[in-house]
């Protein structure tokens, strides 16, 4: 009999990449404009032959080709080695599905990733109240008046404030207030009051403190949070840490993952910065572009104690096998900001190199076909 | 993808009738026996009727009795029940979405109840991947285990599968006057002997027994008697049904599944309403085993409960459909279970169809949706 549900499942992982190719376009519009001005391409028959081979291994459009240069002329690799870049496509609609599939809920929806990290008693960002339609709630969910939520404002040592959506990603709808007299002011000069809270989409919204960043994080670049970003893999009681790096904001932007931002690789053991940071443009850099700090051998604070506590914090979560870690350093130690369940990996790639092996995919064309699954609704 | 949603649902529907048909036996025997029935033909005619509204086997004819000389309804008063696999598999599901594992999981709803400041059963361990854990899932060793058993402030301890529903597999360990847990059914004390062997056995959770309010041991004392009240959320929380789940033979669990009997509380004063009504559909007015009378008996704290329910749900606001277990305690209710796809069988059993509650209209245009998606298990 022919196993008609493996089929549907390829049919239907096939349909979602047909389905999503606006947003596999908007994801490399960067890279192929990059691709367009490159003036120092391999021959096009190369690269037509580079590409059909590539797509044929991964059984989705090469976009890692255009992601990671490798149409440069002076990018050298044999095809195994280029193998080992995986696609936009695979990682978060066929990898990570598959590999972190029931629980994913509580990794996207900020509100309730941070119930469980106060429950785990793993530190977070100070929630200062949330907004829904016209309604505020305090920490416990519980509704409350806008003069009580207004009332959180008036802590003394509250400078800045964030209000992020709790279902954002990748620092979608994020914006910034900072204290200016007895108003908090974003940078297009709007007043964080009732009114502006009006004025949001109908989705819930979590206001939080702005943290304090420890004194060399600010150093490299003192207009954002910069965070590190760590993936684990657990499984049972074994953490392993795949890879880690610092993402830092750039030209003034207040958050570290806009397209503008850099990322350098971060020594798992030592805790040190590797030499060069690179940009979503491909471009190394050996110093912040805006500060001049120069990365290679900055031993990052509190290292010690954040790789202390990643294996423990993972095992908590332990019904997420990979988890994309985001964490501030402050003075006093680390926060987590948010943990991923379908990490973005492309500056990870980037840093370092195909992360087919790390992972553990063998046969990408395997992860095509599965029978275990179930309908959901949404 | 409308039509594809339409097949993947008939097939699950065919390939869940021999599950169907083995849990609704009982009421196939009721059928069986019973001598009242309406002539064969307006039987099938019915049958055919609700098969083709619902498009499923109406086992809703054979669990509210439908078939009954005295159930004299019109058609639009027997489309009123909702069936079983409708309400699981097409219905429900589109309120909990992809946040069910936060109710189905019980060591994380305990996690959200706790941070949500939900009063809840203290839990005392979980035990998985072959370990021991303290509730915020840090390693214990086996010297912290044996304390957390010996300084159990409590009289039983409940150890729960954590994705398990309707009761199976529950173990519950009573104190003895050796200040020992002891299983009454196998005679096994809760000591590390046994906790090594269930380590390997798959995830439990391991809960302080509640001492439930004294008035609810009087209708049967050796259950926690739970409520279930059945919620929905729109922006504003309603109540639909409350509904007391009552233990019988000795029984230590009131689930009626397992053998428990249940009965509809008036909303508006906490009061129960009427006779109690068995698994098994007959109607008692007085507790077979303490021969407690059901009707007027005034739920304890009915008001802290309501209370409780409406700023839970609210923090539930995820979901639109819940069914809450709630305890009763000395001092106030407790949240034992939160259930989001929970069974409507003894909700329809006791306070009628639930259609027009719902605000159902056309269940066979259900059948067709375009917003869904194939989630790997």
């Amino acid at each position: 009999m022919i196993p008609v549900k493996k089929y549907i499942y390829y049919f239907w992982k096939k349909g979602t990449e047909k389905a999503n190719q606006q947003l596999i376009d908007k994801h490399i519009k960067t890279s192929l404009a990059l691709f367009h001005n490159c003036e120092s391409r391999k021959p096009d028959q190369q690269i037509k032959q580079e590409m059909r081979a590539l797509q044929k291994y991964w059984g989705c459009r090469a976009t890692q080709y255009y992601e990671y240069g490798m149409y440069r002329s002076d990018y050298r690799a044999t095809m195994d080695e280029m193998n080992e870049f995986i696609p936009y496509y695979f990682l978060p609609f066929v990898f990570f599905p598959r590999v972190n599939p029931v629980y994913y809920k509580i990794s996207d929806e900020k509100n309730i990733a941070n119930a469980f990290f106060d429950y785990y008693q793993i530190p977070r960002t100070h929630t200062l109240f949330k907004y829904h339609g016209g309604r505020f709630y305090n920490g416990y969910e519980e509704v409350i008046s806008d003069t009580q939520a207004f009332e959180s404002l008036e802590l003394p040592d509250l400078k800045t404030i964030f209000i992020k959506p709790a279902h954002g990603m990748q620092g979608m709808g994020i914006q910034r207030f900072i204290k200016e007299g007895n108003n908090f002011v974003n940078d297009e000069g709007r007043k964080f009051d009732t009114r502006f809270l009006q004025g949001l989409n109908d989705v819930l919204y979590l206001i939080e403190k702005g943290m304090e960043q420890h004194p060399l994080l600010s150093e490299i670049y003192p207009h954002a949070l910069n965070t590190i970003r760590i993936l684990t893999k657990t499984e049972g009681q074994e953490v392993k840490l795949i890879l880690a790096f610092l993402r830092m904001g750039t030209g003034g932007d207040h958050i570290d993952n806009s397209s503008k931002s850099i990322a350098v690789k971060i020594n798992l053991d030592s805790g040190r910065l590797e030499e060069f940071a690179i940009s979503n443009y491909l471009k190394k850099l050996s110093k912040h572009p805006d500060t001049g700090f120069v990365f290679k051998n900055t031993a990052l604070p509190h290292w010690d104690v954040i790789m202390e506590a990643i294996p423990v914090m993972a095992r908590k979560f332990a019904f997420i096998k990979f988890i994309g870690w985001d964490i501030a350093i402050t003075p006093d130690g680390f926060r987590v900001i948010e943990i991923n369940r379908s990490p973005a990996l492309k500056k990870a790639q980037l840093l370092h190199g195909g992360l087919k092996s790390k992972l553990e995919i063998t046969n990408p064309k395997d992860w095509y076909y599965n029978t275990n699954y179930n309908m959901e609704e949404l | 993808m409308q039509v594809f949603y339409f097949v993947w649902k008939s097939f699950s529907q065919l390939a869940k009738r021999k599950y169907s048909k083995e849990k609704f036996k009982p009421e196939l025997e009721v059928f069986r026996r019973c001598n009242e029935k309406k002539s064969i033909f307006r039987r099938y005619y019915e049958m055919l009727m609700l098969g083709w509204h619902w498009w499923e086997y109406p086992w809703q004819y054979f669990i509210y009795e439908l078939y009954r000389k005295d159930k004299n309804l019109s058609p639009q008063e027997l489309k009123a029940y909702i069936p079983y696999f409708y309400v699981k598999n097409i219905y429900l599901p589109r309120s909990s979405r992809a946040f069910a594992p936060l109710c189905r999981d019980k060591s994380l709803s305990h996690a959200m109840c706790a941070s949500l400041n939900i009063p809840q059963a203290k839990m005392l361990f979980e035990i998985y991947n072959n370990e021991f854990y303290n509730k915020s899932q840090d390693v214990l060793s086996l010297e912290k285990l044996q304390k957390k058993i010996t300084d159990a402030n409590c009289e039983k301890i409940f150890i729960k599968p954590n994705s398990g529903s309707l009761e199976a597999g529950i173990r519950v360990f009573n104190k003895n006057d050796q200040e020992q847990f002891i299983e009454l059914k196998s005679g096994q004390a809760l000591d590390l002997n046994l906790l090594n062997q269930m380590k390997v056995k798959g995830h439990f959770i391991a809960e302080e027994g509640i001492a439930q309010n004294s008035k609810l041991s009087e209708i049967y004392p050796h259950a926690v008697n739970t409520l279930r009240i059945f919620t929905e959320y729109d922006g504003t929380c309603r109540i639909h049904t409350a509904i007391l789940r009552i233990g019988r033979n000795k029984d230590q669990i009131d689930n009626a599944s397992a053998g428990g009997i249940f009965c509809l509380i008036n909303l508006s004063d906490g009061k129960i309403c009427g006779d109690a009504r068995a698994y098994d559909l007959s109607k008692l007015s007085h507790h077979p085993d303490t021969q407690f009378k059901f009707d007027g008996f005034q739920i304890p704290f009915w008001d802290e409960t309501i209370a409780l329910i409406k700023t839970s749900v609210i923090k539930f606001r995820y979901f639109r459909f819940l069914g809450w277990d709630i305890a009763i305690g000395s001092t106030g209710s407790l949240v034992v279970e939160i259930n989001s796809n929970p069974d409507l069988e003894i909700v329809q059993c006791v306070d009628g169809p639930y259609k027009n509650k719902l605000g159902i209209k056309n269940p066979k245009r259900d059948y067709f949706n375009s917003r869904f998606k194939l989630r790997d298990l």
